[in-house]
Protein backbone atom coordinates (compact mmCIF):
# COMPACT_ATOMS: atom_id res chain seq x y z
CA UNK A 1 0.00 0.00 0.00
CA UNK A 2 1.31 3.44 -0.87
CA UNK A 3 1.65 5.96 1.92
CA UNK A 4 -1.76 6.78 3.29
CA UNK A 5 -2.98 8.39 6.47
CA UNK A 6 -4.05 5.24 8.28
CA UNK A 7 -6.09 7.00 10.96
CA UNK A 8 -8.00 9.18 8.50
CA UNK A 9 -8.59 6.25 6.17
CA UNK A 10 -9.88 3.94 8.89
CA UNK A 11 -12.07 6.69 10.31
CA UNK A 12 -13.54 7.26 6.84
CA UNK A 13 -14.17 3.52 6.51
CA UNK A 14 -15.78 3.69 9.95
CA UNK A 15 -18.16 6.37 8.63
CA UNK A 16 -19.30 3.88 6.02
CA UNK A 17 -19.51 0.91 8.37
CA UNK A 18 -21.76 2.69 10.86
CA UNK A 19 -24.06 3.59 7.98
CA UNK A 20 -24.62 -0.03 6.91
CA UNK A 21 -27.71 -2.01 7.92
CA UNK A 22 -27.50 -5.19 9.97
CA UNK A 23 -26.48 -8.06 7.70
CA UNK A 24 -29.11 -10.72 7.05
CA UNK A 25 -27.68 -14.21 7.16
CA UNK A 26 -30.76 -15.44 5.25
CA UNK A 27 -29.16 -13.91 2.17
CA UNK A 28 -25.51 -14.65 2.92
CA UNK A 29 -24.94 -11.01 3.85
CA UNK A 30 -21.66 -11.43 5.73
CA UNK A 31 -19.55 -8.34 6.24
CA UNK A 32 -15.85 -8.02 5.55
CA UNK A 33 -13.67 -6.88 8.44
CA UNK A 34 -12.70 -3.22 8.55
CA UNK A 35 -8.95 -3.40 7.93
CA UNK A 36 -9.52 -5.72 4.97
CA UNK A 37 -12.03 -3.25 3.57
CA UNK A 38 -9.32 -0.60 3.53
CA UNK A 39 -6.83 -2.94 1.88
CA UNK A 40 -9.45 -3.92 -0.70
CA UNK A 41 -10.33 -0.28 -1.41
CA UNK A 42 -6.67 0.61 -1.90
CA UNK A 43 -6.21 -2.42 -4.16
CA UNK A 44 -9.29 -1.82 -6.31
CA UNK A 45 -9.02 1.96 -6.52
CA UNK A 46 -6.08 1.76 -8.89
CA UNK A 47 -7.83 -0.74 -11.16
CA UNK A 48 -11.02 1.28 -11.55
CA UNK A 49 -9.40 4.69 -11.68
CA UNK A 50 -11.54 7.11 -13.73
CA UNK A 51 -13.85 4.31 -14.78
CA UNK A 52 -17.63 4.27 -14.69
CA UNK A 53 -18.36 1.31 -12.43
CA UNK A 54 -21.38 -0.82 -11.68
CA UNK A 55 -21.52 -2.82 -8.47
CA UNK A 56 -23.73 -5.89 -8.79
CA UNK A 57 -24.67 -6.09 -5.11
CA UNK A 58 -22.52 -4.37 -2.51
CA UNK A 59 -23.40 -5.27 1.06
CA UNK A 60 -19.86 -4.50 2.19
CA UNK A 61 -20.19 -0.95 0.80
CA UNK A 62 -16.84 -1.06 -0.98
CA UNK A 63 -18.27 1.26 -3.66
CA UNK A 64 -19.16 3.83 -1.04
CA UNK A 65 -15.70 3.49 0.55
CA UNK A 66 -14.01 4.04 -2.81
CA UNK A 67 -15.94 7.21 -3.53
CA UNK A 68 -15.85 8.51 0.04
CA UNK A 69 -12.09 8.06 0.51
CA UNK A 70 -11.36 9.44 -2.94
CA UNK A 71 -13.52 12.50 -2.36
CA UNK A 72 -11.67 13.10 0.91
CA UNK A 73 -8.40 12.80 -1.06
CA UNK A 74 -7.29 9.95 1.19
CA UNK A 75 -6.58 7.76 -1.83
CA UNK A 76 -5.16 8.98 -5.13
CA UNK A 77 -7.37 6.96 -7.46
CA UNK A 78 -11.06 6.30 -7.69
CA UNK A 79 -13.88 5.62 -10.14
CA UNK A 80 -15.44 8.49 -12.05
CA UNK A 81 -18.89 7.28 -11.03
CA UNK A 82 -20.45 4.31 -9.25
CA UNK A 83 -23.88 2.74 -9.63
CA UNK A 84 -24.74 0.15 -6.98
CA UNK A 85 -27.52 -2.30 -7.85
CA UNK A 86 -28.81 -4.22 -4.84
CA UNK A 87 -32.03 -6.03 -3.90
CA UNK A 88 -31.86 -4.75 -0.31
CA UNK A 89 -33.58 -1.39 -0.01
CA UNK A 90 -31.84 -0.80 3.32
CA UNK A 91 -28.51 -0.88 1.47
CA UNK A 92 -29.83 1.27 -1.38
CA UNK A 93 -31.25 3.89 0.99
CA UNK A 94 -28.12 3.79 3.13
CA UNK A 95 -25.87 4.54 0.16
CA UNK A 96 -28.06 7.33 -1.22
CA UNK A 97 -28.50 8.96 2.20
CA UNK A 98 -24.78 8.77 2.92
CA UNK A 99 -23.96 10.18 -0.51
CA UNK A 100 -26.35 13.06 0.05
CA UNK A 101 -24.97 13.80 3.53
CA UNK A 102 -21.37 13.83 2.31
CA UNK A 103 -22.06 15.67 -0.95
CA UNK A 104 -20.98 12.85 -3.23
CA UNK A 105 -24.33 12.09 -4.90
CA UNK A 106 -22.88 13.04 -8.28
CA UNK A 107 -20.33 10.27 -7.90
CA UNK A 108 -22.36 7.42 -6.44
CA UNK A 109 -25.97 6.34 -6.42
CA UNK A 110 -27.82 3.11 -5.73
CA UNK A 111 -30.91 1.51 -7.26
CA UNK A 112 -33.08 -1.42 -6.28
CA UNK A 113 -32.45 -4.42 -8.52
CA UNK A 114 -32.60 -8.19 -8.11
CA UNK A 115 -30.31 -10.32 -10.28
CA UNK A 116 -33.25 -12.61 -10.99
CA UNK A 117 -34.60 -9.84 -13.24
CA UNK A 118 -33.25 -8.75 -16.62
CA UNK A 119 -30.84 -5.83 -16.29
CA UNK A 120 -32.44 -2.42 -16.99
CA UNK A 121 -32.15 -1.81 -20.74
CA UNK A 122 -30.75 1.69 -20.19
CA UNK A 123 -27.68 0.14 -18.55
CA UNK A 124 -27.01 -2.56 -21.16
CA UNK A 125 -23.25 -2.69 -21.91
CA UNK A 126 -22.81 0.80 -20.44
CA UNK A 127 -20.09 0.61 -17.79
CA UNK A 128 -16.36 0.13 -18.20
CA UNK A 129 -15.81 -1.25 -14.71
CA UNK A 130 -17.65 -3.67 -12.44
CA UNK A 131 -17.39 -5.14 -8.98
CA UNK A 132 -19.20 -8.07 -7.43
CA UNK A 133 -18.98 -10.05 -4.20
CA UNK A 134 -21.72 -12.64 -4.78
CA UNK A 135 -22.97 -15.41 -2.47
CA UNK A 136 -20.00 -17.74 -2.25
CA UNK A 137 -21.77 -20.78 -3.73
CA UNK A 138 -20.56 -23.24 -1.10
CA UNK A 139 -23.02 -25.93 -2.07
CA UNK A 140 -24.23 -24.99 -5.54
CA UNK A 141 -20.95 -25.37 -7.43
CA UNK A 142 -20.64 -21.61 -7.92
CA UNK A 143 -23.99 -21.16 -9.68
CA UNK A 144 -24.77 -18.02 -7.66
CA UNK A 145 -21.45 -16.53 -8.76
CA UNK A 146 -22.23 -17.26 -12.41
CA UNK A 147 -25.54 -15.42 -12.11
CA UNK A 148 -23.92 -12.28 -10.71
CA UNK A 149 -21.14 -12.47 -13.30
CA UNK A 150 -23.65 -12.91 -16.10
CA UNK A 151 -25.45 -9.75 -15.00
CA UNK A 152 -22.16 -7.87 -14.71
CA UNK A 153 -21.27 -9.05 -18.21
CA UNK A 154 -24.53 -7.62 -19.51
CA UNK A 155 -23.81 -4.26 -17.92
CA UNK A 156 -20.25 -3.69 -19.13
CA UNK A 157 -18.80 -2.67 -22.42
CA UNK A 158 -15.87 -4.34 -24.24
CA UNK A 159 -12.54 -3.62 -22.56
CA UNK A 160 -14.08 -3.19 -19.12
CA UNK A 161 -12.14 -4.05 -15.96
CA UNK A 162 -13.84 -6.03 -13.20
CA UNK A 163 -13.20 -7.21 -9.67
CA UNK A 164 -14.63 -10.37 -8.11
CA UNK A 165 -14.44 -11.22 -4.43
CA UNK A 166 -14.78 -14.98 -3.97
CA UNK A 167 -14.19 -17.43 -1.13
CA UNK A 168 -10.64 -18.74 -1.13
CA UNK A 169 -9.11 -20.83 1.61
CA UNK A 170 -6.98 -23.96 1.08
CA UNK A 171 -8.57 -25.77 4.02
CA UNK A 172 -12.08 -25.29 2.62
CA UNK A 173 -12.05 -27.64 -0.37
CA UNK A 174 -15.30 -26.24 -1.78
CA UNK A 175 -13.70 -22.81 -2.24
CA UNK A 176 -11.07 -24.29 -4.54
CA UNK A 177 -13.69 -26.19 -6.54
CA UNK A 178 -15.83 -23.07 -6.92
CA UNK A 179 -12.79 -20.99 -7.95
CA UNK A 180 -11.93 -23.51 -10.66
CA UNK A 181 -15.49 -23.51 -12.02
CA UNK A 182 -15.62 -19.70 -11.94
CA UNK A 183 -12.32 -19.32 -13.76
CA UNK A 184 -13.62 -21.61 -16.52
CA UNK A 185 -16.77 -19.52 -16.73
CA UNK A 186 -14.72 -16.33 -17.03
CA UNK A 187 -12.53 -17.70 -19.80
CA UNK A 188 -15.53 -19.08 -21.70
CA UNK A 189 -17.13 -15.63 -21.55
CA UNK A 190 -14.17 -13.75 -23.01
CA UNK A 191 -12.64 -12.49 -19.78
CA UNK A 192 -8.91 -12.44 -19.15
CA UNK A 193 -7.87 -13.02 -15.55
CA UNK A 194 -5.16 -10.45 -15.01
CA UNK A 195 -4.56 -10.62 -11.26
CA UNK A 196 -5.49 -12.54 -8.14
CA UNK A 197 -4.74 -11.69 -4.53
CA UNK A 198 -5.37 -14.98 -2.68
CA UNK A 199 -6.75 -15.31 0.88
CA UNK A 200 -7.02 -11.55 1.10
CA UNK A 201 -10.06 -10.76 3.28
CA UNK A 202 -11.58 -11.95 6.55
CA UNK A 203 -15.23 -11.84 7.62
CA UNK A 204 -17.54 -11.47 10.58
CA UNK A 205 -18.60 -15.10 10.24
CA UNK A 206 -18.89 -16.90 13.56
CA UNK A 207 -19.22 -20.41 12.18
CA UNK A 208 -16.27 -20.09 9.78
CA UNK A 209 -14.11 -17.33 11.31
CA UNK A 210 -10.98 -18.35 9.43
CA UNK A 211 -12.65 -18.36 6.00
CA UNK A 212 -10.97 -15.91 3.63
CA UNK A 213 -11.75 -14.54 0.19
CA UNK A 214 -9.61 -13.52 -2.73
CA UNK A 215 -9.74 -10.54 -5.05
CA UNK A 216 -9.68 -11.41 -8.76
CA UNK A 217 -9.18 -8.73 -11.39
CA UNK A 218 -10.49 -9.49 -14.88
CA UNK A 219 -10.56 -7.69 -18.18
CA UNK A 220 -13.30 -8.12 -20.76
CA UNK A 221 -11.85 -8.70 -24.20
CA UNK A 222 -12.80 -6.37 -27.03
CA UNK A 223 -15.81 -8.31 -28.30
CA UNK A 224 -18.34 -6.37 -30.39
CA UNK A 225 -21.32 -4.74 -28.69
CA UNK A 226 -24.49 -6.80 -28.89
CA UNK A 227 -28.22 -6.01 -28.91
CA UNK A 228 -30.19 -6.14 -25.65
CA UNK A 229 -31.01 -9.73 -24.73
CA UNK A 230 -31.17 -9.81 -20.93
CA UNK A 231 -33.60 -12.45 -19.61
CA UNK A 232 -35.04 -13.30 -16.19
CA UNK A 233 -33.56 -16.25 -14.35
CA UNK A 234 -35.31 -19.55 -14.96
CA UNK A 235 -37.15 -21.45 -12.21
CA UNK A 236 -34.30 -23.97 -12.21
CA UNK A 237 -31.73 -21.20 -11.67
CA UNK A 238 -33.74 -19.81 -8.75
CA UNK A 239 -34.07 -23.21 -7.08
CA UNK A 240 -30.47 -23.66 -5.88
CA UNK A 241 -29.56 -19.97 -5.88
CA UNK A 242 -27.99 -19.84 -2.40
CA UNK A 243 -27.02 -23.52 -2.36
CA UNK A 244 -28.55 -26.92 -2.91
CA UNK A 245 -32.18 -26.77 -1.78
CA UNK A 246 -31.82 -23.07 -0.83
CA UNK A 247 -33.89 -21.13 -3.39
CA UNK A 248 -34.09 -17.40 -4.00
CA UNK A 249 -37.61 -16.56 -2.82
CA UNK A 250 -37.30 -12.87 -2.10
CA UNK A 251 -37.62 -10.10 -4.69
CA UNK A 252 -36.55 -7.23 -2.45
CA UNK A 253 -35.72 -6.54 1.17
CA UNK A 254 -38.00 -3.62 2.03
CA UNK A 255 -36.62 -0.81 4.21
CA UNK A 256 -39.52 -0.11 6.57
CA UNK A 257 -37.82 2.91 8.10
CA UNK A 258 -36.65 4.64 4.95
CA UNK A 259 -33.93 5.90 7.23
CA UNK A 260 -36.42 8.37 8.66
CA UNK A 261 -38.28 6.52 11.38
CA UNK A 262 -37.07 5.10 14.69
CA UNK A 263 -35.96 1.50 14.74
CA UNK A 264 -38.48 -1.03 16.01
CA UNK A 265 -35.71 -3.02 17.67
CA UNK A 266 -35.95 -1.20 20.97
CA UNK A 267 -38.43 0.42 23.29
CA UNK A 268 -37.86 3.37 25.61
CA UNK A 269 -38.85 2.79 29.25
CA UNK A 270 -39.56 6.12 31.03
CA UNK A 271 -38.24 6.98 34.49
CA UNK A 272 -40.89 6.53 37.14
CA UNK A 273 -40.62 9.64 39.33
CA UNK A 274 -41.37 9.03 42.97
CA UNK A 275 -42.49 11.93 45.18
CA UNK A 276 -40.87 12.11 48.62
CA UNK B 1 -24.82 -46.84 26.38
CA UNK B 2 -25.26 -47.45 22.68
CA UNK B 3 -22.78 -46.16 20.18
CA UNK B 4 -24.42 -43.95 17.64
CA UNK B 5 -23.12 -45.58 14.49
CA UNK B 6 -26.66 -45.89 13.10
CA UNK B 7 -27.03 -42.09 13.00
CA UNK B 8 -24.87 -40.79 10.19
CA UNK B 9 -26.65 -37.42 9.75
CA UNK B 10 -28.09 -35.34 12.57
CA UNK B 11 -28.15 -31.95 14.24
CA UNK B 12 -25.98 -31.67 17.32
CA UNK B 13 -26.61 -29.10 20.02
CA UNK B 14 -25.29 -28.38 23.48
CA UNK B 15 -28.20 -27.61 25.81
CA UNK B 16 -28.63 -26.36 29.34
CA UNK B 17 -30.38 -23.84 31.56
CA UNK B 18 -31.78 -20.89 29.65
CA UNK B 19 -33.65 -17.66 30.32
CA UNK B 20 -34.13 -18.34 34.03
CA UNK B 21 -35.32 -21.93 33.63
CA UNK B 22 -33.41 -25.07 34.55
CA UNK B 23 -33.02 -27.61 31.79
CA UNK B 24 -35.44 -29.95 33.58
CA UNK B 25 -38.04 -27.18 33.74
CA UNK B 26 -37.56 -26.51 30.02
CA UNK B 27 -38.00 -30.21 29.23
CA UNK B 28 -41.17 -30.42 31.28
CA UNK B 29 -42.60 -27.33 29.57
CA UNK B 30 -41.65 -28.61 26.14
CA UNK B 31 -43.32 -31.98 26.73
CA UNK B 32 -46.53 -30.14 27.64
CA UNK B 33 -46.16 -28.25 24.34
CA UNK B 34 -46.06 -31.53 22.48
CA UNK B 35 -49.25 -32.67 24.18
CA UNK B 36 -51.14 -29.48 23.40
CA UNK B 37 -49.68 -28.45 20.03
CA UNK B 38 -48.42 -31.74 18.58
CA UNK B 39 -44.90 -30.34 18.19
CA UNK B 40 -42.18 -28.59 20.08
CA UNK B 41 -40.44 -25.32 19.18
CA UNK B 42 -36.90 -25.69 20.50
CA UNK B 43 -35.48 -22.17 20.60
CA UNK B 44 -31.89 -21.34 19.79
CA UNK B 45 -29.71 -18.49 18.58
CA UNK B 46 -26.21 -17.81 17.33
CA UNK B 47 -24.81 -17.77 13.82
CA UNK B 48 -24.61 -21.50 13.04
CA UNK B 49 -27.61 -23.62 12.00
CA UNK B 50 -29.52 -20.82 10.31
CA UNK B 51 -33.05 -22.19 9.67
CA UNK B 52 -33.26 -21.24 5.98
CA UNK B 53 -29.62 -21.38 4.94
CA UNK B 54 -28.65 -24.55 6.80
CA UNK B 55 -31.19 -26.59 8.79
CA UNK B 56 -34.03 -26.79 6.26
CA UNK B 57 -31.86 -27.70 3.23
CA UNK B 58 -29.74 -30.06 5.33
CA UNK B 59 -32.75 -32.00 6.60
CA UNK B 60 -34.43 -32.06 3.18
CA UNK B 61 -31.29 -33.48 1.57
CA UNK B 62 -30.73 -36.06 4.30
CA UNK B 63 -34.35 -37.20 4.27
CA UNK B 64 -33.68 -38.57 0.78
CA UNK B 65 -31.55 -41.21 2.50
CA UNK B 66 -33.09 -41.46 5.98
CA UNK B 67 -36.56 -41.80 7.45
CA UNK B 68 -35.90 -39.33 10.24
CA UNK B 69 -33.33 -36.75 11.15
CA UNK B 70 -32.73 -36.25 14.86
CA UNK B 71 -31.58 -33.47 17.10
CA UNK B 72 -29.01 -34.96 19.48
CA UNK B 73 -28.51 -32.96 22.65
CA UNK B 74 -25.52 -32.87 24.94
CA UNK B 75 -26.36 -31.44 28.38
CA UNK B 76 -23.86 -28.85 29.54
CA UNK B 77 -23.75 -26.24 32.27
CA UNK B 78 -25.20 -23.04 30.85
CA UNK B 79 -25.91 -19.62 32.26
CA UNK B 80 -27.66 -18.18 29.24
CA UNK B 81 -30.21 -15.76 30.65
CA UNK B 82 -31.50 -13.40 27.97
CA UNK B 83 -34.19 -11.01 29.09
CA UNK B 84 -36.39 -11.00 26.01
CA UNK B 85 -40.12 -11.28 25.57
CA UNK B 86 -41.57 -14.54 24.20
CA UNK B 87 -41.80 -14.77 20.41
CA UNK B 88 -45.28 -14.17 19.04
CA UNK B 89 -44.77 -15.15 15.39
CA UNK B 90 -42.77 -17.68 13.39
CA UNK B 91 -41.87 -18.10 9.74
CA UNK B 92 -40.33 -20.89 7.73
CA UNK B 93 -39.26 -18.60 4.87
CA UNK B 94 -38.89 -15.10 6.34
CA UNK B 95 -41.74 -13.87 4.12
CA UNK B 96 -44.92 -15.37 5.54
CA UNK B 97 -45.35 -15.07 9.31
CA UNK B 98 -47.86 -16.94 11.46
CA UNK B 99 -48.83 -16.72 15.10
CA UNK B 100 -46.99 -19.07 17.40
CA UNK B 101 -49.41 -22.02 17.91
CA UNK B 102 -51.41 -22.11 21.13
CA UNK B 103 -49.60 -24.00 23.84
CA UNK B 104 -46.11 -23.19 22.55
CA UNK B 105 -43.85 -20.66 24.24
CA UNK B 106 -40.37 -19.77 22.99
CA UNK B 107 -38.35 -17.34 25.04
CA UNK B 108 -35.21 -15.44 24.18
CA UNK B 109 -34.49 -17.11 20.85
CA UNK B 110 -34.18 -15.95 17.24
CA UNK B 111 -34.81 -19.37 15.76
CA UNK B 112 -36.45 -22.66 16.71
CA UNK B 113 -36.09 -26.27 15.66
CA UNK B 114 -39.44 -28.01 15.22
CA UNK B 115 -39.35 -31.28 17.12
CA UNK B 116 -41.39 -34.30 18.02
CA UNK B 117 -41.10 -36.13 21.34
CA UNK B 118 -37.90 -35.55 23.29
CA UNK B 119 -36.61 -38.88 24.59
CA UNK B 120 -33.66 -39.75 26.81
CA UNK B 121 -30.69 -40.26 24.53
CA UNK B 122 -28.74 -43.12 26.12
CA UNK B 123 -26.20 -42.70 23.35
CA UNK B 124 -22.69 -41.50 22.93
CA UNK B 125 -20.65 -40.28 19.99
CA UNK B 126 -17.20 -39.10 19.11
CA UNK B 127 -17.18 -35.78 17.27
CA UNK B 128 -13.98 -36.83 15.53
CA UNK B 129 -16.03 -39.20 13.40
CA UNK B 130 -18.31 -36.49 12.03
CA UNK B 131 -17.99 -33.39 9.91
CA UNK B 132 -20.06 -30.31 9.09
CA UNK B 133 -22.64 -31.22 6.44
CA UNK B 134 -23.68 -27.82 5.06
CA UNK B 135 -22.66 -24.17 4.90
CA UNK B 136 -19.29 -22.49 4.57
CA UNK B 137 -17.62 -24.94 6.96
CA UNK B 138 -18.89 -27.99 5.06
CA UNK B 139 -16.36 -30.80 5.42
CA UNK B 140 -14.71 -29.39 8.55
CA UNK B 141 -14.20 -31.91 11.37
CA UNK B 142 -16.95 -31.54 13.97
CA UNK B 143 -14.39 -31.78 16.77
CA UNK B 144 -12.69 -28.64 15.42
CA UNK B 145 -15.90 -26.85 14.46
CA UNK B 146 -17.75 -27.17 17.76
CA UNK B 147 -15.56 -24.93 19.85
CA UNK B 148 -15.96 -21.63 21.66
CA UNK B 149 -19.17 -19.91 20.70
CA UNK B 150 -20.15 -22.64 18.24
CA UNK B 151 -22.32 -25.08 20.16
CA UNK B 152 -24.46 -26.61 17.44
CA UNK B 153 -24.04 -28.01 13.94
CA UNK B 154 -25.58 -30.01 11.10
CA UNK B 155 -23.31 -33.06 11.02
CA UNK B 156 -22.73 -36.05 8.77
CA UNK B 157 -20.52 -39.03 9.31
CA UNK B 158 -16.98 -38.56 8.08
CA UNK B 159 -15.68 -40.73 5.24
CA UNK B 160 -12.88 -41.64 7.63
CA UNK B 161 -15.32 -42.95 10.22
CA UNK B 162 -13.80 -45.43 12.61
CA UNK B 163 -14.84 -46.68 16.01
CA UNK B 164 -12.29 -44.68 17.90
CA UNK B 165 -11.03 -44.64 21.44
CA UNK B 166 -11.30 -40.85 21.45
CA UNK B 167 -13.52 -38.88 23.81
CA UNK B 168 -17.10 -40.07 23.70
CA UNK B 169 -19.75 -37.40 24.25
CA UNK B 170 -22.89 -38.53 26.06
CA UNK B 171 -26.10 -37.68 24.25
CA UNK B 172 -28.62 -36.99 26.99
CA UNK B 173 -31.68 -36.48 24.83
CA UNK B 174 -32.78 -36.85 21.26
CA UNK B 175 -35.82 -35.74 19.26
CA UNK B 176 -36.92 -36.14 15.63
CA UNK B 177 -37.23 -33.03 13.50
CA UNK B 178 -40.70 -32.34 12.11
CA UNK B 179 -41.66 -30.20 9.13
CA UNK B 180 -40.68 -27.41 8.52
CA UNK B 181 -37.67 -28.48 10.66
CA UNK B 182 -36.57 -24.96 11.65
CA UNK B 183 -38.21 -21.55 11.74
CA UNK B 184 -37.42 -17.88 12.30
CA UNK B 185 -39.01 -16.20 15.32
CA UNK B 186 -40.01 -12.64 16.16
Amino acid sequence: MAAIDLRKCLNAISDVITNRPMPLREFDQIYMKAADMLLQVDHVSKKVSNRSCVFVGDGDAIGLCLVHLHSLQLIDDGPSEVLVLDFDERIVNGINTFASNFGISKNIRAELYNVSDPVPEKYWETFNGFYTNPPFGASNKGKSIEVFLRRANELICPGAIGCLVLADHPQYQWTQEVLAVTQSFLINNHFIISEMVPEFHHYHLDDAPDLTSCSIIVKKSFTPNSPYTSLPLSVEELQDFYGEQIPLRVQYVKDKTGGKYPSKDYELIPIKYKSK
Amino acid sequence: MNNITNQDAFIFMKVGDHAGETFDQILERKRKELNSAGKIFWGYGGRSCHPIQQVQPFVQLQLKRHNNIYLLMQSVHSTADPDIEPATEYSKDGINWERIPDGIEVIGSRYALVLGDIEPGDLELSLENFEVGIGPSRGKAASKYIQGRIDKACLVVSENFHASDSVQIPISFKAPLLEPYAVLLR
